[in-house]
């Protein structure tokens, strides 16, 4: 300990002697730092600036993308308010004459056809998911998800197979409904689903089984997603219930073509 | 110490600076970080070992950095990583001065300093 201590204190006289001179040698050297430290803090912000504008907008984004869909729900329960209204006008309606009751029947003709009432039957149950399972690095992370392509396909081929009624995760498949991909989630009637999915389908439960059964079909298909860990299970059932479509059918461009006005769209045609 | 406070001050006139620099340049600028911080630390542990040059550090510290810049942007130009060339060679640098200056803060100089440049 005090060897040590003596040896310090005698290389303590060389460093002071070379502290006379420090100044020499440290200003050029600080003034360079000065150049450096610079450099570093310019560097280190353009390097947090950078990813930026994307991630900046996405809070406005998010908000903005909330203010809608409660727009939308709002809108869907006031709908659904409508509807029902509309159904005990239509009860009225009914009480009275024969006319009023063959009017009535044709309603709920046309209001099946275009799934806004609740189905029941027999049927199938899909439920396809995601791999809980992280891709390797020499892996895919495509083929260990649940893509809309895979949804639509599906309710695709259910419809080829006789399906009476479709629905995905509570959203009921109509004539203008759309499966897209928006980042992490699909949308189903402008409706964000995320995985587990269930399809639902009411039909013939043996050809809606066969058609995604069919070899080089469906299932097979999904293999990708089936061999890294995803889930496509189907399950046969007795009986099961479909709710109603809860979006808009309003045709704001589309007319209906009646013979009449046909030869007059022709004739504007050839003008 | 100066240096350590020159390093500091550099770094807060470079937060007040309102000047931004674009994201295209920044691969250069990190290889110049890189020439600049061995050449201070180059410098440092000259000054300490009482061998400063003014004139060897100033070619150095401009000279080096250029040099860094120019060969990483041939490396960008012919599609090859050349700035992983300035990137090793710097890093080794820094690192031998860097022990070279901590053995003569803590007053206990090799005997066989290494040296890479």
């Amino acid at each position: 300990m005090n060897l040590e201590f003596t040896s310090i204190e005698v290389e303590d006289a060389p460093v002071m002697r070379r502290g006379d001179g420090a100044r020499s040698w440290q200003i050029p050297v600080a003034l360079a730092a000065v150049v450096l430290g610079m450099a570093i803090s310019l560097q280190f912000r353009a390097q947090a600036k950078a990813p930026s504008p994307n991630s900046s907008q996405r809070p406005d984004l998010l908000a903005q993308l909330k203010t809608i869909e409660t727009e939308r729900n709002r809108l869907s329960s006031e709908l659904a308010e409508t509807r029902e209204r509309m159904a005990e006008i239509e009860k009225a309606l009914g009480q009275g004459k024969s006319l009023n009751q063959e009017l009535l029947s044709q309603f709920d003709g046309a209001r099946l056809q275009a799934g806004l009432t609740t189905l029941k039957g027999p049927g199938i149950v899909v439920r396809l998911s995601d791999s809980v399972r992280q891709p390797g690095p020499d892996e895919v992370p495509y083929d260990f998800i649940v893509h809309d392509i895979d949804l639509s396909a599906l309710v695709n081929e259910l419809w080829a197979s006789g399906a009476e009624a479709v629905e995905i995760n509570g959203q009921r498949i109509v004539a203008r409904s759309s499966i897209r991909c928006v980042g992490p989630t699909v949308l189903v009637n402008t409706n964000r689903i995320a995985s587990p999915f269930i399809v639902k389908a009411i039909g013939d439960v043996d050809h809606l089984e066969g058609g995604l059964k069919m070899p080089g079909g469906y299932l097979d298909s999904m293999s990708r997603l089936t061999s890294n860990g995803g889930e496509v299970v189907i399950s046969r059932m007795r009986e099961l219930q479909i709710g109603a479509y809860q979006g808009s059918l309003i045709y704001r461009y589309a007319v209906p073509v009646t013979p009449d006005s046909e030869t007059e769209v022709g004739k504007a045609g050839e003008q | 110490m100066w240096v350590v406070v020159g390093a500091l001050v550099g770094v807060i006139i470079g937060m007040w600076l309102p000047y931004q620099i674009p994201v295209s340049l920044s691969r250069y600028i990190s290889v110049g970080i890189l020439a600049g911080l061995d050449s201070v630390i180059g410098g440092t542990r000259a000054g300490l070992e009482t061998r400063f040059d003014y004139l060897v550090f100033a070619s150095g510290f401009v000279v080096n950095t250029i040099l860094a810049v120019l060969v990483t942007y041939i490396g960008v130009v012919l599609g090859a990583d050349l700035y992983l060339a300035a990137v090793v060679t710097f890093g080794l640098r820094i690192f031998a001065n860097l022990g070279a200056v901590r053995r003569h803060l803590l007053r206990r100089p090799s005997a066989h300093p290494p040296t890479l440049s």
